[in-house]
């Protein structure tokens, strides 16, 4: 209520002009339900409490609930509290949520909405707004709670669903390359056998055992797969962009998953981006492991990357990303464009001692010619484009 | 079941509550008037008030759901004011029958302005007073749950819920000022050193306790037209605790105040007469002052000036009697055939818009057919 209080001093003044009591009275009266009001007010506003809970991470098609308590500690009860929180389009319709409680003194109330996890991706719920008043309109209060995140991870499909070979690592189990050991990584020990080399020999174990023990190493070569994910906004059509970028990022996170999860291999990623919640262009790269928090922690950069321009080119970032890797490893490439300074670059590679694949974001089947290229430079290409189509490739 | 409720309260409830209200504010002012001429009791402007506002609001309730627009609305309004003059009239009349109908009669007809006689105007002031207000305030209550365009959002918008808070305090200031000037003779109004009144006035009582808790509910439409609007979900029985919260609140705030030393007060009352008594020395002085130093220069002026001779005295001239005209036979005749016409005409009017505002009006109308007495006289 706007000007109240100059129409108090005048109801004073008129008091004290007209010198009858009960006009002070009256005017005592006002003034008390203004103190009343706003006093009422501010205690309701130090009281309430508003939290949100609900499950930060999602994977595509989840159904999450949002849960928001909002708590009146005060004895005082609150008459109106308007609740409004903005939601991410993506993930709810309309994108907010607007509710109007009363509660008792010492009162809570539990709202609850809920989020369906059609799109991968980072997304802020919130701020969530409460704005609560008196009965007269002569005191008003928000209350601002700060947005919290939810990430939803890329949909993960079967390989049989994208059309790529179950064994992993793709191209590695028909090539002719030796086992390599790692020597910095040790698995146990065994007899020592003829011909073993005796940088081999495990001495304290042999000393305690009596008798001549080796290392056992960790085979090195062939069993960790690198997935390079070219996320440059120039590299995908422009006509079906989004859902280029899409597939190439399920093709990504559905590989992770396959690998990691029924194939225990050691996968990694590596691809540049904007990140969507640093929102500034970020090099993911996580080299080859197989844990399942692991994995978490790929399908999690992939639900925030999001395709960007003026990103460093990618035939160079596989380079550059290549240094970091072991000797054999499986590179699989996914991009929607494979032009002649990729196919160098796989070649390369693949010269280097990497087992070389790539999948092309492309309708249909591979290109003839690149087709063509790539037979002769012995490097698998693989055309996805969505899951209907994925069954016959 | 809910809508059936808020058409009984803005039909007859709101309407009642604002009539009473104005009838607050203005039996001091009929009690002022009173003084110098004899006119209306506490209880007829009480009735008149709650008459006319239960008038005006139903009056506005039919306009909108007919979405009566110009000449429409214009008749509507015009046999709307002349009913409500016919009933202040024959309302008059009935509470204070003249001596001689035969005379007053004959009176209207030498002088048609003789009907609207102080006691009329008087109670037709009253009537309009609270007819306009109960239309005003029923059209701002309508308009709370009006969606408001950004582009009528200008600087000089003022929201309904403004102005019936707006309109609240300023009855609330006459009525004040009204009920003061009742209780002090205007002589003693600048008196600051005269007893101070300590009697609960009853009309100022109920008229700021109504008006808060009518707000209250006006805030509650307000907020909750504007959850509808928005579609937000409103759980819980907010209304019937509004209510509630509302009058703890009242209830609270006028317990502080009765129990709590308001009476104190008095004292700062004296310091305020004192500081006020001050400031008006001050000007007086100050204005006296600019007073001689305008007078001054003017003396000096005039007594500077040549002296002009005086101007001759004349006598003005006693005025021309004009020869009256001599009688016609047929005088008596066409005063009559005047007289008859008036009444026709008078009648006529009356009889129209009398009509017409039952067509207006089919349930007034049924249930004034219902009623026993019409029953009667149409069986007669």
């Amino acid at each position: 209520m706007r000007h109240f209080l100059p129409y108090l001093l005048i109801l004073f003044l008129l008091a004290a002009l007209l010198r009858i009591d009960f006009f002070f009275i009256i005017a005592y009266f006002f003034f008390a339900i203004y103190l009343l009001s706003r006093g009422w007010i501010n205690r309701i506003e130090r009281g309430l409490r508003v939290s949100r809970r609900f499950s930060s991470r999602a994977f595509f098609g989840d159904k999450v609930n949002v849960e928001i308590n909002v708590i009146n500690d005060s004895w005082l009860p609150a008459p109106w509290i308007e609740l409004r929180e903005s939601l991410p389009i993506e993930l709810a319709t309309p994108s907010f949520f607007q509710q109007v409680v009363s509660l008792h003194g010492r009162g809570r109330r539990q709202l609850n909405y809920t989020l369906y996890c059609h799109h991968r991706g980072y997304y802020s719920l919130g701020p969530l707004q409460a704005h609560t008043g008196d009965l007269l309109g002569l005191a008003d209060k928000e209350l601002k709670r700060n947005a919290e995140y939810i990430i939803v991870y890329p949909r993960l499909v079967s390989m049989q669903q994208l059309g790529l070979p179950t064994r992993s690592p793709l191209a590695i189990l028909k090539t002719p390359t030796p086992l390599f050991e790692d020597s910095s990584r040790v698995i146990g020990v065994r007899e020592y056998q003829r011909g073993d080399s005796p940088r081999k020999i495990h001495w304290t174990a042999s000393a305690s055992a009596g008798q001549i023990l080796v290392k056992n190493y960790q085979p090195a070569i062939a069993r960790e797969t690198l997935i390079a994910l070219d996320l440059d906004y120039a590299s995908y059509p422009m006509r079906h962009r989004y859902s280029a970028i899409e597939m190439a990022i399920t093709v990504a996170a559905s590989i992770a998953n396959h690998t990691i999860v029924h194939q225990h291999l050691p996968t990694g990623i590596a691809t540049e981006a904007r990140d969507a919640a640093s929102k500034s262009v970020t090099r993911f790269f996580f080299p080859p492991r197989s844990e399942r928090s692991h994995l978490a922690h790929i399908l999690e950069s992939l639900a925030r990357a999001q395709a960007v321009e003026g990103v460093t080119p990618f035939a160079e970032m596989l380079r550059r990303e290549s240094v970091h890797l072991s000797w054999g490893t499986t590179l699989l490439v996914i991009t929607a464009r494979a032009d002649e300074s990729l196919l160098k670059t796989l070649a390369y590679l693949q010269r280097s001692g990497f087992a070389v694949a790539l999948i092309v974001i492309h309708f249909g089947r591979v290109p003839l010619d690149l087709q063509a290229k790539a037979d002769v430079l012995g490097i698998k290409v693989y055309a996805v484009w969505d899951d209907v189509d994925l069954g016959s490739i | 079941m809910i809508s059936s409720n808020h058409r009984y309260l803005s039909l007859f409830i709101h309407p009642l509550l604002i009539g009473a209200m104005v009838g607050c504010v203005l039996t001091p002012i009929v009690d002022i008037i009173r003084t110098f001429v004899s006119t209306w009791d506490s209880l007829s402007v009480f009735t008149l008030c709650a008459l006319a506002a239960l008038e005006g609001s139903y009056a506005h309730h039919l306009i909108r759901a007919r979405e009566l627009r110009g000449w429409d609305a214009l008749r509507f309004r015009v046999i709307e004011i002349g009913m409500i003059v016919i009933v202040i009239k024959v309302i008059s009349l009935l509470i204070y029958p003249p001596p001689n109908i035969i005379a007053l009669l004959v009176s209207w007809t030498n002088n048609p302005f003789s009907i609207f006689d102080p006691q009329t105007i008087i109670g037709l002031v009253i009537a309009f007073t609270a007819w306009h207000t109960a239309t005003t305030t029923a059209e701002d209550i309508a308009d709370l749950s009006r969606f408001v365009f950004p582009n009528e959002m200008s600087g000089s918008y003022i929201s309904p819920l403004q102005r019936l808070n707006e309109r609240y305090f300023l009855s609330g200031g006459i009525l004040l000022a009204a009920t003061g000037v009742n209780y002090t003779p205007l002589a003693e109004l600048i008196s600051l050193t005269r007893p101070t009144l300590s009697n609960v006035i009853l009309n100022v009582l109920i008229y700021f306790v109504l008006g808060l808790v009518l707000l209250g509910q006006a805030r509650y439409t307000a907020l909750s037209a504007d959850w509808k609007m928005r579609e937000i979900k409103v759980s819980g029985d907010i209304e019937n605790r509004w209510l509630r919260y509302s009058l703890i609140l009242v209830f609270i705030a006028g317990a502080a105040v009765i129990f709590l030393p308001t009476r104190y007060a008095l004292s700062l009352l004296d310091l305020i007469n004192t500081v006020i008594a001050v400031m008006f020395g001050i000007v007086f002085i100050f204005s006296q002052i600019i007073a001689v130093l305008i007078a001054i220069p003017l003396t000096l002026l005039i007594m500077f000036m040549p002296k002009l001779p005086p101007l001759p005295f004349a006598l003005p001239l006693p005025p021309v009697r004009l020869p009256t005209p001599p009688a016609t036979p047929s005088s008596d005749w066409t005063e009559f055939l005047r007289s008859l016409i008036f009444w026709a005409m008078l009648i006529g009017v009356a009889f129209y818009i009398v009509v017409n505002y039952l067509r207006e009006r089919p349930e007034l109308l049924a249930v004034l057919r219902s009623s026993k007495v019409i029953r009667v006289l149409r069986g007669w």
